[in-house]
């Protein structure tokens, strides 16, 4: 497999657990899904959050299913798939709270330490340094947030 | 098979030699293949058996050592400049962004600068890579680094797209939506590319994607039956002749 584990769960692994659900008729048990998979449960647990958290399954009980908005992404060619994800971003508090933090900003951006300085302060319950991962990964997926590596900033994507 | 030859891309009776510390021996032995334009070809075999000497031989990277490749019912001489190659370990420059990775098969074939950035930006949009043009490949999962390969491969604007394995360096949930994505390409009416060869040693994966599976025997390899997937796209595994297609290819490579 390549590279290391990543501490965020990749859009194209949420939307392929998305695919599978599919095929399974929309709606499968957790335990029986991860053993398909061939994924541990912790891993399978991961993915299922942050697939649950942008709105695209639903976990009642020990169950798994596709929301209608799960259903909907796959119908999506890739820059449907795109713009729905930013859409779904922008209703997270992690990343709705950042975009406003960027767009206050001269430049519409902020270094990563100044960054997670204040993730760690308004958001205490999460961890610093995957919540910063996911809005590299995500924020650049759905062309929401722009990433400099060499200068360590986060900006505003406007597609310039 | 008809015996009516396709005028699009042939083998006929190919052989390759290769030789290990000066003994000589026979990877590809009497292989013979016709692809017609539009087509999606899987190719399956046992591991080592070849594969990639075949798609090598295709693209005129490598000559065989008999028998004859042609293309557009012509002899083919030298690289074939219709054809580009998806690699298995995506093949991409670390020291160059994403947007310069894109760009570095153009770049080769000496296109304007404006050309090049058109160009870039368009595949890169394609394949869903907006938003991380100044990514370096080290930022990237598997995922992001194989749509870098893709765009770089369609950029050149091949009417062939050639894939060695493309998706067995990714996680299985990865290669789902990657697969998926590439027959949404495939099926684009703004992508040049219209006829696609990939080698994979997932069957299901053939079956999946693919017109016709082309099953290849150990070494020395030549085709030893071809399958033709009429199945309805998207495609289930759930389908009942999707296991029955699955259980013929296994038993002829196993
Ligand atoms: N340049 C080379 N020099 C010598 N032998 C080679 C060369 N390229 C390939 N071979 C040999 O030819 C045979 C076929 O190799 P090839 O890589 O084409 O197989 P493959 O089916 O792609 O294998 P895999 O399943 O591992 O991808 C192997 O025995 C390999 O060692
Ligand atoms: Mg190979």
């Amino acid at each position: 497999m390549e590279g290391e584990p990543e501490p965020y769960t990749g859009i194209s692994r949420i939307i392929g657990l998305l695919k599978i659900l599919k095929e399974k008729g929309g709606a499968s048990d957790l335990y029986q899904l991860g053993v398909d998979l061939h994924l541990e449960l912790g891993e399978e647990l991961q993915i299922v959050k942050a697939a649950e958290s942008l709105g695209f399954v639903v976990t009642p009980e020990s169950d798994i299913a596709l929301t209608p908005l799960g259903e909907e992404i796959l119908e999506k060619d890739i820059n449907g798939r795109k713009t729905l994800i930013r859409e779904r971003l922008l209703t997270l508090p992690l990343f709705s709270r950042v975009f406003e933090w960027l767009e206050g900003e001269e430049g519409e951006s902020l270094s990563m330490e100044e960054l997670k300085r204040r993730i760690g302060e308004a958001f205490p319950n999460e961890d610093v340094d995957t919540s910063f991962s996911m809005l590299v990964n995500w924020g650049r997926y759905a062309e929401l947030f722009g990433y400099n590596a060499s200068r360590e900033e986060l900006y505003v994507d406007r597609g310039v | 098979m008809t015996s009516s030859r396709s005028d699009f891309l042939s083998l006929r009776n190919v052989a390759r030699d290769f030789t290990r510390e000066t003994r000589s021996y026979r990877a590809i032995d009497n292989l013979s293949l016709e692809v017609e334009e539009g087509e999606f070809v899987a190719i399956v075999g046992p591991s080592g058996c070849g594969k990639s000497t075949l798609l090598r031989i295709l693209q005129g990277l490598i000559p065989p050592t008999s028998g004859e490749v042609s293309y557009q019912d012509r002899p083919q001489e030298g690289v074939n400049s219709d054809m580009a190659m998806v690699f298995q370990g995506f093949a991409l420059l670390p020291w160059l962004s994403v947007r310069d990775n894109v760009a570095l098969g153009l770049v080769a074939r000496g296109r304007t600068l404006s050309e090049i950035d058109r160009t870039v930006s368009f595949y890169i949009d394609k394949v869903g890579l907006e938003g991380y043009e100044e990514a370096y490949p080290r930022e990237l999962s598997g995922g992001m680094k194989q749509r870098v390969g893709l765009a770089r491969a369609l950029a050149i604007e091949p009417r062939i797209l050639l894939m060695d394995e493309p998706f067995s360096n990714l996680d299985a949930l990865t290669s789902v939506t990657l697969r998926d994505e590439v027959l949404m390409l495939w099926k684009d009416p703004e992508m040049p590319v219209r006829t696609i060869i990939m080698v994979t040693h997932i069957i299901e994966e053939a079956i999946l994607m693919a017109d016709r599976v082309v099953v290849l025997s150990r070494r020395p390899t030549h085709v030893v039956r071809e399958i033709t997937v009429d199945l309805p796209r998207p495609r289930s595994r759930k389908h009942p002749e999707f296991e029955r297609l699955s259980d013929e290819i296994f038993s002829l490579i196993s």
